[in-house]
């Protein structure tokens, strides 16, 4: 199976990324750093960690639908959040609205500090390059390679030819497709497209990683070994927003869960 | 530094985008250029027409020459010292009716005597009369048609006030013609680059979704809309660079007392005229098509 290297590796890889240079954004910050520590120990997020994300009384209302989802929440940097939730609860709205793709019919969203309710146009790009999504749909470009995917998230976001050499083979790396730079989307298998699509979204280092049912079409193994990684951002202080309605896996992975009921978003208490 | 890397990675992202937009766009890209082709062709062959006749008028405008043409019993001589007296006439010439009837025998190289074969001299005398100033050209025209024994009075004024008419009617049917093309030739632009926009939404989406700017998503179509409408006018120039040349051999063969001119600045201006609307009508275009997306 495909599952990428070892976790010391990842880790050595993660952090030459985040050498941050002068005037650039890194992984991590100096609060999260300090909470890095060995896997299987749980964190202790106090209350007090920075809320990097929150919708605040929010409802949403699709015209031909009487229904209208409401949603209060806080995302916390450091966070490894699980939505869970039916299919068709609302989980992918939920996203949608974080990175500004659909607006709420009340309430307030905020991310970074940015208010995303009437956001547009070129304040939009400008917080969209301040996270990262992996669509549940992977949105991979067919005529492109591996690395021509990647990299087009980084052309696209003005970033200097240098510096795209520099963090593409990394980046792979983390998702262990360094051997499948060259191949088209078309020739990967199901895991392999979705950890592209990772690598896509984590290229040009994200506070925030929004994840849509990362693991929606994978097998058991791949299901973990996607994980993993995130799990692996995670530690090195990414904060990861992940959708499934799988409830299997929320029991090994998630620091917090949230989940519908009744169109109503709730926290689920897991420990 | 870091700034020049990043335009310099952005400039040739973006004509590598151009490059692809175009060849995406296929045959409707000569559909698009071929339209604005015959628009630009015809709006500099108008443009140039109509300063052609305006510089004639001036010319035309300028002569001080008024041409009299007397009734058949009147004789020139007599008349003379008559016209002379009027205000505003500087000098006066005679040509006789014999003299014009050997001149015209002359020019069509003839050897026979014309009065034998015409039973008489058709011709009559007249007068070439140069005025002081331009300004006393019409009026001298008026008095002198007052005089009794004159029957006809030419200058250059009337011809003036001809090609001012056939000026204005080619500026109209201009007018209503570049419009109606233009019109055309900007819908055709904005279905081209909107169909290439259509099959790129994808690409498309993902930059924005990865939080590209905007102007940088459209700049593309911008310069593909661009560049149509600089290689029309090109197009256009070149045409119009030979007609120039077909029509002045052709005038200097058949019609060579036709004097259709235009100045230097004139015809370097021409060429930057053709760019100018060719690029503006391509962008209009490509805005047009990706206008519904900048919102
Ligand atoms: N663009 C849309 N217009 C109307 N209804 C929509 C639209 N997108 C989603 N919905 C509806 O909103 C609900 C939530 O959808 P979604 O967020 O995709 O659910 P999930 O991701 O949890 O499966 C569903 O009932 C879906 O049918
Ligand atoms: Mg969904």
């Amino acid at each position: 199976m495909d599952v990428p290297s070892s976790s010391r590796n990842l880790r050595s890889i993660l952090s030459s990324l985040t050498e941050a240079r002068p005037g650039e954004r890194a992984f991590a910050t100096k609060e999260v750093s300090s909470v890095l520590m060995p896997q299987g120990q749980t964190l202790a997020l106090s209350e007090t960690e920075k809320v990097i994300a929150y919708l605040h009384k929010v409802t949403k209302t699709y015209d031909k639908q009487g229904r209208s989802l409401s949603i209060d929440l806080d995302i916390r940097q450091g966070d490894f959040l699980f939505i869970t939730g039916i299919s068709g609860a609302g989980k992918s709205t939920l996203l949608k609205m974080l990175y500004g793709e659909e607006k709420p019919t009340s309430g307030e969203v905020v991310v970074d500090g940015t208010r995303l309710n009437k956001l547009r146009g070129h304040s939009l790009s400008c917080l969209r390059r301040r996270i990262g999504v992996v669509f549940q749909d992977y949105k991979l470009l067919p005529r492109r390679t591996v690395a021509e995917n990647v990299a087009f998230a980084l052309q696209a976001q003005n970033f200097p030819k240098a510096e795209i050499r520099r963090r593409l083979l990394p980046t792979l790396k983390i998702v262990g497709l360094e051997e499948k730079a060259e191949h088209f989307p078309e020739q990967l298998s199901g895991g392999e497209q979705q950890r592209v699509a990772i690598a896509r979204a984590i290229v040009h280092t994200p506070v925030l990683l929004l994840a849509d049912e990362p693991t929606g079409n994978l097998d058991a193994g791949n299901t973990w070994s996607v994980l993993e990684i995130l799990r692996q951002l995670n530690d090195m202080g990414v904060t990861i927003v992940v959708t499934t309605h799988d409830e299997t896996i929320v029991q090994t992975f998630a620091k917090r869960v949230v989940t519908f009921e009744q169109n109503q978003l709730v926290e689920l208490d897991v420990r | 530094m870091v700034f020049v890397q990043q335009v310099f990675t952005r400039a040739d992202f973006i004509l590598k985008e151009t490059l692809t937009g175009l060849r995406r766009g296929g045959w409707m890209n000569w559909a698009a250029v071929s339209t604005l082709v015959i628009l630009l062709f015809l709006f500099g062959f108008g443009t140039r027409l109509s300063w052609q006749l305006q510089n004639a008028v001036a010319t035309l405008g300028s002569q001080l020459e008024v041409s009299v043409y007397l009734t058949p019993e009147a004789s020139g001589k007599k008349l003379m010292q008559k016209v002379e007296t009027l205000d505003g006439v500087q000098k006066v010439t005679l040509q006789t009716k014999k003299d014009a009837l050997s001149q015209l025998q002359k020019e069509m190289g003839l050897k026979q005597d014309l009065t034998q074969t015409l039973e008489g001299n058709p011709l009559v005398d007249s007068l070439r009369v140069k005025v002081a100033t331009p300004e006393q050209v019409t009026t001298v025209a008026e008095q002198l048609k007052a005089v009794p024994g004159v029957a006809q009075t030419r200058y250059g004024g009337e011809a003036a006030n001809r090609l001012i008419q056939i000026d204005k009617t080619v500026r109209w049917i201009g007018l209503g013609v570049t419009g109606l093309l233009g019109f055309t030739a900007v819908a055709v632009i904005t279905t081209t680059i909107r169909l290439v926009v259509l099959s790129r939404r994808k690409e498309i989406e993902v930059m924005q979704l990865v939080g590209a700017a905007p102007i940088w998503i459209y700049m593309p179509f911008l310069l593909e809309g661009l560049t149509l409408g600089l290689v029309a006018a090109m197009i256009a120039w070149g045409g119009l660079h030979y007609t120039d040349q077909f029509l002045a051999q052709q005038i200097q063969v058949n019609v060579p007392f036709m004097v259709l001119e235009i100045s230097e600045e004139q015809a370097n201006l021409l060429p930057w005229i053709l760019v100018g609307s060719g690029v503006g009508l391509g962008s209009l275009g490509s805005l047009l098509a990706v206008s519904k997306y900048l919102r």
